[in-house]
């Protein structure tokens, strides 16, 4: 087993992971934080995207053991409690940016990355950062919505 | 009050935060993980199911046939797929035995250690070996239903034809891929067989089940977990894994729990059948068409399973929205050695839809005339007697839709101008402009929703809230909001006032499968009855008439003003106010299956797309920059969430039109990864316009009609018919990739 201090959602948390396991799942295991989503296991789909150190990762891709006591990961879970991160979650749901949900919560993730990174961005910037997480229920449209929304562009 | 604006979903937040728990975050304990022993072969026969002897297996649960207490098939139209192969093989990968363990990495570890051996058989595989094999020898195939369809006088109506116009149509498989992966979590308590699990129709999994153990109905209990995504993928496949999940559970008497991951997912479950059209169509020198002669064939797989129903509608959809004099219309489901296709979004009309859209424009094509004009010379109009004898008799707006779509994209001044744009070295670029008009049949085909009986019921309990009690799945479409506008709207109380928890075969009635369009429309309605005799058995109890304010109950002669808890109080402190309504089928909706005849669907919903693409003239990559869209719904009971199930449905049609390759080789999926079945990204949508128009329906609830499947309709065909406006060249197979364009070209010399 193998043992790692890190800080999730903020706060330093021990936990211990059989040497196979991805951050993924360790995360939906040991750590029960379920909101992160599973969808294909090959780093195509972004529903399992979380935010490692400052950037956007997919958890699927990753080993546990790689992350070295003191890594700081941001999952959905810790998302709301941040006043950017509201802000996406309710523009999500006024831009109906949310039909099944099993997407959205690494589309938050994503686009939580987008908005710390760029203030304002423009139609082909949200594109071209949100094109890692597959969205089969909404057509993106309503996303880029939800982006401009939390933007106060709309 | 709530119908018509575009309220905010009602399980929004929950999904936007996480909290939402989909089945694959379901624990519990002692729970096991499942996972399914495959056949090797397309076709032949089981030898023996070898367990390594060197592997201790005394850790992990096994079934087989054997294990199995009651019948061996899956019920679903017939009886015809087995739960696990006991002998014959008829596709690669079918389920031979299951296997449960502590760990998703036990189970894995076990599988790795079980080989299955068995004879192989010469297999049929692939659309293109069955056409070839329909030519030659169509006494060689297997056919699970075969619909035809005559009208009028073929051999006159060619006679009169100016012209003829033929061609050969096909569409590949094409797969759901919902984001969430199929997933089922088995167990038993007080007796009863629990099934909890991502699933579109608890009362097709029920009686699937029961069946299975040999046991009544009423020991299965259904329960829908939160569905991440279906488009029909989980209408007909969860009654097989959890006939699974429950025998593993049985045998290990503890709850089992089986997720597929991606590639299992991708590689075994149902997915929309593949297609080949032909038509022969008579057509007037001014486009009118006067006879259609089509052969229609799918690639139904190895077993039954709900392929009749999709053909059918399939062909009752192949005439588009064109009212045509003479037609004969053939058409098959042939049997074959690939996982048994499913349900998918259309259900059929899709592949025909395509074909047909895709002629219209062949025709104006070769006939030099404006793609919009050939369509308005021959739409259906309310009066029209469509293919198979049914008259429209209301809410027909496909001509309004057409023009609007016309108008707001400019469409026949730049289909003229693209067709005439230069082709010469210099150009880097073509643009094409196509145009697709579709619709869609509300509800089940034919008597589907009088065989159904669906029945749904409303409940006033005892803290003076409203519980919506129906079997109708959320899977994304939002049903959940949708149902409780109606019902708040129908009753005139706030919407925080409605409950509407995930159906319970043990404590909702059956108001039928989330499926065919039919939610909103049939269940909407029943719902709209039950509010109605909510308030009348109110009325009977106090013997006077009522009005409903903001959740309070004004006595209109005595005026008393009571509470929504009062009233329960009064009438049934104990158990509430109960009522249950079944759907009251029009009786003039009348049709004859033996001779494919009648009137199929109740009411269509029609929708007109224009989509502009930029062809690049080295790669042939194309590149669709605009999507136009007016669909005539009816009513829009949420304007917000109906753009969304809209929008939604073209990107999936754009997929498939597009991009969406998944070829069979020795009955094995090629594409069975999302590294390799590409769909949509944000990057690969067009700008779009959409819009609803609404004609409202006599009978639908606040005159709303079907919605769900119409938008992946008409995508595809406009896409092809783009770029045979770009190209000038007629691509007839879908998806159209690159690839498909380089060698249609080559084919024709053009190249």
């Amino acid at each position: 087993m193998i043992k790692r201090r890190w800080k999730i959602n903020g706060k330093i948390t021990q936990v211990e992971f059989s040497e196979e396991m991805r951050l993924i799942d360790v995360l939906r295991g040991p750590l029960d934080l379920v909101g992160t989503k599973e969808g294909c296991g090959e780093g195509e789909c972004g529903a399992c995207s979380v935010i490692v150190d400052g950037t956007l990762k997919l958890s699927c891709l990753i080993l546990a053991a790689t992350l070295n006591d003191g890594t700081e990961i941001l999952t959905i879970e810790g998302v709301e409690s941040t006043p950017l991160g509201k802000r996406i979650q309710k523009a999500f749901i006024t831009a109906n940016a949310v039909q099944c949900g099993f997407c959205t919560p690494g589309m938050v993730m994503a686009t939580y990355y987008l908005l710390s990174k760029v203030k304002k961005p423009d139609r082909e910037t949200i594109k071209s950062m949100l094109s890692g997480n597959l969205c089969r229920c909404t057509g993106y449209k309503s996303i880029f919505e939800a982006v401009d929304i939390a933007t106060g562009r709309r | 009050m709530y119908v018509g604006k575009s309220i905010d979903r009602v399980d929004g937040w929950d999904k936007v935060t996480g909290k939402l728990r989909f089945i694959a975050d379901y624990k519990m304990p002692d729970m096991l993980y499942g996972a399914t022993v495959r056949a090797p072969v397309a076709k032949g026969r089981l030898k023996s199911i070898v367990f390594d002897p060197k592997y201790d297996f005394s850790k992990v649960v096994i079934v087989t046939a054997k294990d199995i207490p009651g019948e061996n098939f899956v019920h679903i139209i017939k009886d015809d797929m087995p739960c696990l192969v006991s002998e014959r093989i008829n596709y690669l990968g079918e389920p031979v035995a299951l296997i449960a363990a502590k760990s998703p990495t036990q189970v894995y570890e076990a599988l790795r250690h079980i080989r299955v051996e068995a004879e192989e058989e010469p297999a049929l595989i692939g659309i293109e070996e069955i056409v070839r094999t329909y030519k030659r020898e169509p006494q060689n195939l297997t056919y699970f239903y075969e619909p035809k369809i005559i009208k009028g006088d073929l051999k006159s109506g060619f006679d009169e034809a100016s012209y003829i116009v033929e061609s050969e149509f096909y569409t590949g498989f094409q797969e759901h891929l919902y984001l969430e992966p199929q997933g089922i979590l088995a167990y038993k308590k007080e007796g009863k067989f629990f099934v909890v699990g991502s699933l579109q129709c608890p009362y097709y999994v029920r009686p699937a089940v029961a069946k299975v153990l040999g046991v009544k109905d009423e020991d299965v209990v259904v329960v829908q977990a939160p569905t991440g995504g279906a488009f029909g993928g989980k209408e007909d496949y969860p009654s097989l894994l959890a006939a699974h999940a429950v025998l593993l559970s049985k045998k290990a008497n503890k709850p089992v729990l089986m997720v597929y991951d991606r590639e299992e997912d991708i590689s075994f479950t149902t997915k929309r059948h593949p297609s080949y059209v032909y038509h022969k169509a008579g057509v007037m020198k001014d486009g009118r068409l006067v006879a259609l002669d089509s052969i229609i064939l799918f690639d139904a797989g190895a077993y039954t399973t709900l392929s009749p129903v999709v053909l059918a509608r399939g062909t009752l959809h192949s005439c588009s929205v064109y009212s045509i004099p003479n037609v004969r219309i053939v058409a098959k489901a042939v049997r074959s050695n690939v996982p048994p296709p499913g349900a998918f979004r259309g259900f059929g009309a899709p592949q025909t839809l395509f074909a047909m859209e895709a002629l219209i424009d062949t025709i104006a094509h070769r006939l030099k005339l404006n793609p919009y004009e050939v369509r308005r010379k021959n739409l259906l109009k309310v009066g029209s007697e469509m293919a198979f004898g049914q008259v429209l008799k209301e809410s027909v707006g496909i001509d309004r839709c057409l023009d609007r779509v016309v108008a707001i994209s400019d469409f026949k001044k730049k289909y003229e101008s693209y067709k005439k744009q230069g082709k010469g070295k210099d150009v880097t670029t073509l643009k094409g402009i196509g145009l697709a008009t579709v619709l869609h049949g509300g509800s089940f085909t034919g008597s589907g929703e009088m065989i159904l009986k669906s029945r749904g019921g409303l409940r006033l309990n005892k803290d003076g809230l409203v519980e919506i009690l129906i079997a109708n799945t959320e899977m994304g479409q939002g049903v959940l909001t949708v149902m409780s506008q109606i019902v708040a709207d129908r009753l005139n109380i706030p919407m925080e006032m409605v409950r509407f928890p995930l159906p319970d075969t043990s404590q909702v009635p059956n108001s039928g499968p989330t499926v065919a369009s039919r939610t909103t429309m049939i269940v909407g309605r029943i719902l709209t009855l039950c509010c109605d005799e909510l308030i009348s058995t109110i009325e009977r109890h106090y013997n006077e008439k009522i009005r409903i304010d903001k959740g309070n109950v004004y006595l209109t002669s005595s005026k008393k003003r009571l509470s929504l808890k009062d009233v329960v109080k009064d009438i049934s402190p104990e158990r509430g106010i109960y009522i249950e309504k079944e759907y009251d089928f029009p009786p003039d909706q009348v049709w004859d299956e033996e001779n494919f005849k009648g009137i199929a669907y109740p009411v269509y919903s029609w929708g007109a797309v224009v989509v502009e693409v930029e062809v690049d003239k080295f790669t042939y990559t194309v590149k669709p920059t605009k999507l136009y869209a007016v669909y005539e719904i009816g009513k829009a009971i949420n304007p917000k969430a109906a753009i969304g199930q809209l929008e939604g449905g073209m990107i999936q049609s754009l997929g498939y039109g597009l991009m969406e390759k998944c070829e069979v080789k020795n009955g094995r999926f090629f594409q069975n990864r999302l590294q390799t079945y590409i769909i949509p990204t944000a990057e690969d949508i067009p700008e779009m316009q959409t819009e609803i128009l609404e004609i409202p329906y006599s009978r639908g609830p606040y005159g709303a009609k079907g919605i769900g499947e119409l938008p992946h309709n008409g995508v595809a065909p406009a896409l092809r018919n783009a770029v045979l406006n770009a190209l000038g060249v007629e691509i007839n197979e879908i998806p159209i990739t690159p690839e498909r364009i380089v060698s249609t070209m080559k084919n024709r010399g053009l190249l």
